[in-house]
């Protein structure tokens, strides 16, 4: 085994038994944590038997075990984004609702003015 | 109080926005000016005359304060509401020229354009801009207009009570007329006057925001 295999298997096996035995103490959570340890799992794999990944790749026709390492990086990366990009959509939105109502319930109407209904609120 | 309600969006605009109020003062108490979180005295100006102030603590950008006018003044039972600019490139004797087709039923938005009407001193570079933007919204939004971004435009209550702009910054122009084909909302187009200025034209977006204005607007239509 070389230097790296040493440093990294041992964090990987211990981040996979953590997130194992969370599968079953955090109820709610347990597709998040499975998904999470079949993550490390695959890690770990991939680094213990560098070969491994050339297998995949040539049985999916791809030529490169790193080119398939490669190909899954960029697509996680459009995802993660693209779930970031929604989860900050939100929360600006949710910024926006909440300025608006401080904003309209705080409006300065001139003084000879007639309110009618109350200002909408969505 | 029904009847037509101008709405003014404001940022920093505490130079220009006495001149514009006053010229809109035949519509007062009805004007509703949105300052969106300005850093200075834009409420102070706009409290001094007859008009309905609101502020946002932050700065949102225009479509928000766009869209907090429209909600307050439909809680307020205006009929026809009427977006106008603060910094001073619109005129006032435009409005009732966007109300008339309103009043009429023929249409249920009104939209001003500056190229049926006058653009006045509008450099070159922005008019190519302007006239690409055209182009895209053609494409993209699938709508026909001759002008994609003018702050002026006129709604019936029942067609600003279901538009919602989303986009808080310049794109929420091109949301608009999104929204209008989606909704099926009746428009018509009229001429209107804008001129600029150089102090207009250093404040107002650059050109290279029309293209951030597109990646938001495609951006929206993959991520909610």
């Amino acid at each position: 085994m070389i230097l790296f295999q040493w440093l990294s298997l041992p964090v990987l096996a211990l981040a996979f038994l953590v997130d194992f035995a969370r599968i079953f103490r955090v109820p709610g959570w347990r597709r998040f944590y499975l998904f999470r340890a079949a993550l490390w799992a695959a890690a770990a794999a991939a680094i213990a038997d560098p070969a491994l990944t050339s297998h995949v790749a040539n049985a999916i026709g791809i030529g490169r075990g790193a080119d398939l390492v490669f190909y899954l990086f960029v697509l996680a990366f459009v995802v993660v984004s693209l779930f970031f990009y929604a989860a900050l959509n939100r929360l600006q939105r949710q910024i926006t609702d909440l300025v608006r109502i401080l904003a309209i319930r705080n409006a300065n109407a001139p003084v000879d003015s007639v309110s009618g209904s109350s200002p909408r609120e969505r | 109080m029904p009847g037509t309600w101008i709405l003014v969006p404001a940022y920093n605009e505490a130079r220009r926005l006495g001149a514009t109020l006053q010229a809109l003062a035949a519509f007062q108490p009805r004007i509703v000016v949105v300052d969106d979180g300005s850093t200075d005295d834009t409420s102070a100006v706009a409290r001094a005359q007859r008009v309905h102030v609101l502020r946002h603590v932050i700065n949102l950008g225009q479509g928000a304060a766009l869209q907090t006018a429209l909600d307050y003044a439909l809680g307020q039972g205006a009929e026809y509401l009427v977006t106008f600019d603060a910094d001073g490139q619109h005129s006032a004797d435009d409005v009732e020229g966007l109300l008339d087709p309103l009043r009429r039923g023929e249409a249920d938005v009104v939209l001003g354009s500056r190229f049926l009407g006058q653009a006045v001193d509008l450099p070159v570079g922005r008019r190519v801009v302007l006239k690409l933007g055209v182009v895209f919204t053609r494409l993209f939004s699938r709508i026909r207009v001759t002008d994609t971004h003018n702050g002026l435009r006129a709604f019936s209550r029942t067609a600003a009570d279901r538009i919602h702009l989303t986009q808080n910054r310049m794109a929420h122009a091109s949301e608009l007329l999104d929204q209008i084909r989606q909704l099926g909302l009746r428009y018509i187009e009229v001429p209107v006057t804008i001129r600029y200025t150089d102090e207009t034209l250093a404040k107002g977006q650059s050109s290279w925001n029309a293209l951030k204005i597109v990646g938001q607007l495609l951006l929206g239509r993959i991520v909610r």
